[in-house]
């Protein structure tokens, strides 16, 4: 596989570096479009920087503007407004051909796949090659192999994408955004159109080909879930303005913003507990405690229970992961004991409590 | 029955079939030649495309509908200057071709046209994303993905230029449609007219077959 490791690439000997190493850069970027005569604003001014080698979701509703920030990394659309910097490199001040150099170390894939079906599974992903104008017809020929392999299609390089699902034609996506080693991924919704158990495994692809070759991959998405399965910070969209931003794990177990609470209910398809509240004692305190790593797993509740004689009433919860990280978040009723011991000893023990009313 | 062929002059059949070969042939190939590339300019310079210019748009538009508006057998004649400056000669197959290519050109460009609105938006978009260039999008894309379309559009131009040649029998270019107008219709030999409308017809039926067996023959993936 060392053909898909970084390549000399000539926008990219030309980037002129600015501070620290920061991969994409929006410089208060804002874009409009004129809509019968009129400016319709997609994008609100906005800041941003993904860092190398992250995995950045941008999650937001269908018209949020999230397909228009993906699209403005590649060059797919311009600012109206501020920059666009990719690796030191204003992305809308390149011409013609700086530009197409720089996309061909910008990979990207769709919803819908976008495969030509008039070419094979093996002539798609040969094709970025060939448009690079990459090596002589043997060394094309074995690139793909590898990259078919990798994404697990090796005996599929002679089928048309028609015969193929919808989870395989996605990997040929991948294959073929891999083809000229980019050293980003723009991924546009690109398992909204998969089933769930497909979607898992799209995402435990992509998950293991930026492990392995250490890309930047760039997301949006609508599901909080595929956030919080590969993504380490999200940045969330809401009417053209970011409303939210930072590490997963913090947006998504304590999110801020009205629009951001919804994705997570969504995701968890639950509302906060408030059913519960008659049927609990007046006495009781009801609070959030968000458990992350090492301490969901130790014995921290049962123990706290013990010393300060406080019983919990589970109303509510989930254990799960986010990414590599396990967590725990319960909602509990606190009643008898010494309650504020209680919610010392969580805290000592490296819990987030919150007050739920 | 016996003498319901005496009119023919199996010859004069026979020669009259290679002229509307020739002809159709001829005019078949200009009018790809010419109108494929006027597709392609009409489709990319077209609102929201990659060449978006709104006008040459207009012009390439306006010139199409100008020539498709024509009636043929005006355009035949009003060509005349044009087609002697062209081939040297108003007359005969080759004098007949230019009519034609002017006739058909126009059409088989709308069809392309219309063959490429067919291809998908998103598979565009990804080749842009690719880093490819127009010219690498139209020949390894656009075209590829719209062969099917086209090569149905290359049938449909064809069967036209099949009655087009019939009257381009008015200029003196000969074929089968001469053939039927002067023998068949003017001296009502009614078996030279059923004969050349056979021929025109299993013409036709052949073209139209051959054109949908390649259609298929693109499609089968």
């Amino acid at each position: 596989m060392r053909f898909l490791r970084r390549r000399p690439c000539p926008a990219k000997v030309a980037a002129i570096h600015h501070g620290p190493p920061r991969l994409i850069h929006f410089e208060n970027v804002r874009k409009s479009y004129r809509v019968d005569g009129r400016e319709v604003a997609a994008l609100h001014p906005l800041d941003l920087r993904i860092e190398t080698g992250e995995v950045f979701g941008i999650i937001g509703r269908s018209g949020a503007g999230k397909s228009t920030l993906l699209r403005l990394i590649n060059g797919l659309e311009r600012p109206s407004g501020g920059r666009v910097m990719v690796d030191g490199v204003d992305i809308a001040a390149l011409d013609g051909a700086g530009l197409r150099g720089k996309r061909r170390d910008i990979g990207m894939i769709f919803q819908h796949f976008n495969l030509l079906a008039a070419k094979t599974v093996a002539q798609n992903v040969a094709f970025p090659l060939r448009l690079a104008g990459d090596g002589n017809r043997a060394t094309i020929e074995r690139r793909v192999a590898e990259l078919l392999e990798r994404v697990g299609l090796g005996a599929y390089a002679n089928h048309y994408p028609a015969q193929l699902s919808g989870g395989q034609k996605q990997r040929v996506g991948i294959a073929r955004a891999l083809a000229c080693a980019p050293s980003i991924l723009l991924c546009d919704e690109a398992t909204s159109a998969l089933d769930p158990e497909t979607t898992a495994s799209v995402l435990r692809l992509i998950a293991g080909i930026h492990r392995e070759f250490g890309l930047t991959v760039v997301l949006i998405t609508h599901e909080m879930d595929v956030i919080r399965r590969i993504c380490d910070r999200v940045a969330v969209l809401d009417a053209g303005q970011l409303v939210e931003m930072g590490e997963v794990a913090d947006v998504f177990l304590h999110p801020r913003h009205a629009t951001t609470q919804r994705f997570v209910q969504e995701y968890e398809h639950e509302e906060t507990p408030a059913g519960a509240a008659g049927s609990a004692a007046s006495a009781t305190r009801r609070i959030r405690v968000t458990l992350r790593g090492e301490s969901v797993h130790a014995p921290v509740l049962a123990r706290i229970a013990r010393d300060t004689r406080v019983d919990f009433g589970l109303l509510g919860g989930r254990v799960d992961r986010i990414k590599d990280t396990a967590y725990a978040q319960l909602t509990l009723a606190l009643s008898g004991g010494d309650v504020e011991a209680a919610l010392r000893g969580l805290r000592e023990a490296g819990a987030v409590v919150e007050e739920v009313a | 029955m016996e003498g319901f062929f005496a009119n023919i002059d199996w010859g004069e059949i026979g020669a009259a079939s290679i002229d509307t070969l020739l002809m159709l042939g001829g005019s078949l190939l200009f009018s790809v030649i010419l109108g494929l590339p006027l597709g392609v300019l009409l489709f990319l310079t077209g609102r929201g495309q990659l060449l978006e210019q709104r006008g040459v748009n207009l012009a390439l538009s306006f010139l199409v509908n100008v020539l498709r508006s024509l009636p043929f057998i005006i355009l035949l004649i009003v060509m005349i200057p044009l087609t002697l400056f062209l081939v040297g000669t108003s007359l005969g197959v080759a004098g007949a071709i230019p009519p034609l290519v002017a006739g058909a050109a126009p059409f088989f460009a709308r069809l392309v046209e219309t063959a490429l609105r067919g291809v998908d938006r998103g598979v565009i978009e990804a080749s842009e994303a690719m880093g490819a260039t127009t010219r690498q999008i139209v020949l390894g894309v656009l075209l590829p993905e719209a062969r099917g379309a086209i090569l149905a559009g290359i049938t449909v131009t064809a069967v036209a230029l099949v009655g087009y040649t019939a009257m381009a029998g008015v200029v003196g270019a000969g074929g089968l449609g001469d053939l039927a107008m002067r023998f068949g219709y003017q001296r009502f030999q009614t078996d030279v007219m059923i004969v050349t409308v056979v021929l025109l017809l299993v013409l036709v039926q052949v073209l139209q077959s051959f054109g949908d067996w390649l259609v298929a023959r693109a499609g089968r993936r």
